[in-house]
Formats: C-alpha cells, structure tokens, sequence
C-alpha cells in the first residue's frame, strides 16, 4: 500500500484534535469532537469542511468546450460562464468512470474537480482523450505546484449562515448574494485570492466551495473559524460529510456509483444529467443508453425504524416482506438525530415512499445458521424493518422571509 | 482531546474498565474508547448467566464507521446487562462510567481486579499510546 497524502491542512486538523483516517488514499480528518454535532451545525449554521483532496484540473483553449462535450455527459455548450455543472465520465462501455463538477471560469477556461481516489485514473483517462480528440488543448493538474499562482486546493462552507460568515470578510461591492445556485465567481477574501462557487455536497443550498492557493489555505481556514465563531460555525469532517450527503440522496462514487454493482446514473435517479441527445454525443453513449434501456432497479433513501439496530453498510441485502432479496444498501450513516438513514438500489417496484422493506446487516463474523432447538442466548441474523423516505429531502418553498429561508428544512420524514 | 478516567475503577489495555460494587463488578468500554468510536449506533451484550473468561470477547459496540468487541475484564459470571445502552447507544457516549455501564460480572475470583491497571497506570498508558501516534 502507498503512503497516504496528507492536506495542506494537516497539523491544522491534529491541532483542532481531529481523528483522522484514510480516505480515497488522504489521510483526512473524519471528526473533530461528534459527527452529530457537525452534522447539526452545517443543518443549523454552517460547517467548514477539509476538501483539497478533491482533484482540481483545468481544461483551456478553444477546443475547451467540445471536448468537455465529447469526455462527458451533461450538455458543456450550454454552461454559462461564471457556472457550474455537475456531470459524468464514462468509459466506452458506458460505466461510469467518476462523477465530476465542471466550472466555468472564462470563456474558455473550465475548472473540474474530481473525487480524490480517482484523480490519478482521471487525469490518465482525460489525456488519453486529449491525445486522441484535441491536442492543441491545455490540460494541467491544478493540485500541483507546477500550476504556480493558479495552484487550488477546495474549502467547502456549507450551511445557512455561510453567506453571513463570507459577507463579513469580502469588501461590500462584492455581490456574493447575488451568486445564483452553481455560480462561481472570482473574489478577494480578506485578501485572499479564491474562486467561490455556490456548490457542495451536503444537499444545502446556501452553501460554498472555496478554490484557494495551497499557501492561504490554512489562514483562510483559521480566519472562517474565528470570524465564524458566534454564528455557530464550526470544522467538520469526512463523516459528516457522508452522513450529510447520504441524508440528502447524493451518491458517492465507489458506493452509488461504480463500485461493486457497477451503479450508473440511471441506477440512481440522476439520469437527467446524463444529455443522450445533445449536440455533440459523449463517449459510452451507445452502450449506455442500451443499459439504462435494460435496467429494471432504482434507487431509495430510507430510514431504519428502529434505533439501537446494527447498522447496515455497503453490500448489506434489502429483503421484501417475504424474504425474498429486493436489493441492496449502497450507503448508511446516522443523521443530526442518531436516526440511521441510508440508500439502497432495489427493484423498481420498491421505491415508492412509505413502502416498508427489512434490511440485514451483517455481523462479521456471521453467526451460525439457526437450528431446531437453537440454544437460549444464541444469535441470528436480524432483519430490520426499513421505511423509503422521498428519493430527496423535500426543501421548503422558497419564501419572502430571510428568517424563514434559513430556517433548517431538512427533516426528510413525517414519520 | 483529553479523556476522563475513573480513579476508582481498573482497566485493561482494550480500554475496557471494571469496577466493584459490593460482591460484583461492573464493566463498560472508558471514556477514550468512546471518543475513538464516536457516536455510538449499536450495542450487543453478552447473555445473563453466561460465564465468561478474562480476556473473552463478550460484547460489540458500533458506530457508523467502525466495529470493537469489548472484552471481559475478569473471569465470571455475566449477572446483569444494561438493555438501556442497547436502546439507546448514545448513553455510552454520554456517560460511560455511569449510566453507560454494559454488564455486570460475579467474579470466580474476588482479587481478580487487583491484577488489572489502576487510574494511574491507565491514565500513563493513554500518554505513551497518544505519544505512540
């Protein structure tokens, strides 16, 4: 096993007391004191959150567009400048290779940032293509230092008082509130050089990603942390992340997509990023128009309905109310209330909300099958009742009231 | 971030503690393993009556992110469990020295805690493993 990078915000995290773990080959920080606590506070006010594992790589040049267009699936022709899009590559069969956010920074001058684990794969796979499709094109890695001042690494700020906190540090002519859900523009934050965009992966909608040099990265990082103090904003890690991201219904690649079943976006509801008829086809659209013709499963969030169960993990089977395997647990994790909230891929004809399904989580190791005369005090294999909450948290509608429009919203379930 | 240490319990390198209470002793995971695990989700617990071996693995804690058995401290009989930690995980959490206690153990042998580490020697061994890392 190769050693594990670590974030330019390393001994800022041991500081702060931070357990870490490998992630995506980073050594990251997964908490900082309760994931529960983080989970609430980017719900309640906001968290800031270690990125810059995340890949950053930007494609320049005339050719910029139409090779995006061609690498993958979301229609590039059609994303304004200062504007985000989230997309897919995939490969010629049609699986998908990551899920991807593109930026448009410049006309043509586009940021894409990549999940950490497939960065080295990416980056392969998009010069490859380059070779192959456009040349001239400038394709440079923006993690690295050869990038000298245009060097990135990504913050994300998210939550409902994550504009208050970047008003107080920007100079009052800079319309961050303006910023429209997927903008991104350039600005100076107290001084420091970033881009910021209004995306994340937390389902929130007030929320950020900051592109800043590796070399303001911790001082930025201080500064939110002490600016943001009395709003309640606070660090969070990588399990909150994941128990935020779940909670929202958005995939993780290794688990809702690719990964041991080979999800696709057509798996999981996220077909409408997937443009088969844009102007210019993407690589695998063929084969996998052909799959997602074929498929006949599709994606949950759902609620363990008891608490103190096990919890379920990747690979866990969902069985119907006969026993029968429906499906199977892509993701779990425990929400702000220590409710275990989960997604799972099952049969289509499961994913209504409000259907009940049972979940087994495995123990490791697994106990003997049942017998007749099974001794008292031995164990068994437990399925857990499951409800399917909404395949997203259903959002307030958008009011006059700034008091209303922050108020947390993201309590999935009437049960 | 620092841990609380019962000083009138004993402890094992598992970072399990045991402590009497009249002729029994009870038992939990210490403060440190609870900050290790983070929030808690799900606890198993051993049988009542079942007799145990020191060193024996006899409960599973879990958080969404990891897995840790718990061992017995000391050889026994497994007289009680607390069902209030299997409803409710959190409480090891919150308090793992009170009302986040696991089981309850009669032990074969009274002096058996006396082999164990006491307060100190526990809190110095959480010195060299943090030193350790």
């Amino acid at each position: 096993m190769s050693e594990l990078k670590r974030t330019v915000l390393y001994e800022t995290h041991r500081q702060l007391g931070a357990r870490m773990a490998p992630f995506g080959g980073w050594e990251m920080p997964l908490w900082y004191a309760s994931t529960r606590e983080e989970h609430r506070a980017v719900r309640s006010a906001a968290g800031l959150f270690d990125v810059a594992h995340m890949g950053i790589f930007e494609i320049s040049g005339d050719q910029a567009a139409a090779f995006l267009d061609r690498v993958s699936t979301n229609d590039v022709s059609r994303l304004a400048v200062g504007r985000a899009q989230y997309s897919f590559m995939l490969n010629d069969v049609g699986d998908v290779i990551d899920d991807i956010m593109i930026y448009r920074l410049e006309p043509e001058r586009y940021m894409v940032v990549v999940n950490a684990a497939n960065t080295e794969k990416d980056w392969a796979w998009l010069q490859a293509q380059r070779e192959r499709l456009s040349p001239a094109l400038t394709l440079r890695d923006l993690k690295h230092p050869s990038s000298g001042d245009a060097q990135r690494v990504d913050l994300a700020l998210q939550g409902p008082q994550a504009l208050n906190l970047l008003t107080r540090l920007l100079d009052a002519s800079t319309p961050l509130a303006d910023l429209p859900y997927t903008g991104v523009m350039r600005a100076s934050l107290a001084g420091h050089d970033v881009f910021i965009a209004r995306t994340g992966y937390t389902g929130e909608r007030i929320a950020y990603e900051l592109f800043v040099h590796p070399d303001h990265a911790a001082a930025l990082w201080q500064l939110l942390l002490a600016t943001g103090a009395d709003l309640g904003v606070r660090p969070c890690g990588l399990a909150a992340r994941d128990s935020l991201r779940t909670e929202a219904g958005l995939p993780l690649y290794g688990h809702e997509l690719g990964g041991p079943l080979n999800l696709a976006p057509y798996h999981i509801g996220f077909d409408n990023f997937v443009k088969l008829d844009k102007p210019s086809p993407f690589i695998g659209r063929e084969a996998y128009a052909e799959k997602a013709a074929r498929n006949t499963l599709g994606m949950v969030r759902f609620r363990v309905n008891e608490r103190g169960v096990r919890p379920p993990k990747l690979g866990d089977p969902v069985l119907d109310r006969r026993g029968r395997v429906v499906g199977t647990v892509t993701s779990c994790a425990a929400d702000g209330e220590g409710v275990l909230i989960g997604m799972a891929v099952v049969e289509r004809a499961f994913t209504s909300e409000g259907t009940t399904l049972y979940v087994v989580p495995l123990p490791e190791p697994m106990p003997e099958p049942l017998k007749p005369f099974a001794p008292i005090g031995n164990r068994a294999l437990m399925p857990e009742p499951i409800t399917v909450l909404p395949r997203f948290p259903m959002r307030p509608k958008p009011q006059a009231s700034p008091q209303h429009a922050a108020a947390p919203s993201h309590r999935a379930s009437p049960l | 971030m620092t841990s609380k240490i019962d000083p009138n319990a004993r402890y094992l390198k598992t970072h399990e503690w045991a402590r009497a209470e009249g002729d029994e002793v009870v038992c939990g995971i210490t403060d440190h393993a609870q900050q290790q695990m983070n929030d808690l989700v799900y606890v198993e617990l051993p049988q009542e009556g079942r007799v145990v071996k020191a060193g024996e693995a006899v409960a599973v804690v879990e958080s969404v992110k990891s897995a840790s058995d718990v061992y017995a401290p000391i050889s026994g009989t497994i007289t009680a469990v607390n069902h209030d930690a299997e409803r409710s995980p959190e409480i090891v959490n919150k308090d793992p020295y009170g009302a986040g206690w696991l089981f309850r153990i009669k032990p074969d042998d009274p002096n058996a805690l006396n082999a164990l580490m006491d307060a100190e020697a526990y809190a110095a061994f959480l010195q060299e493993e943090e030193a350790r890392h």
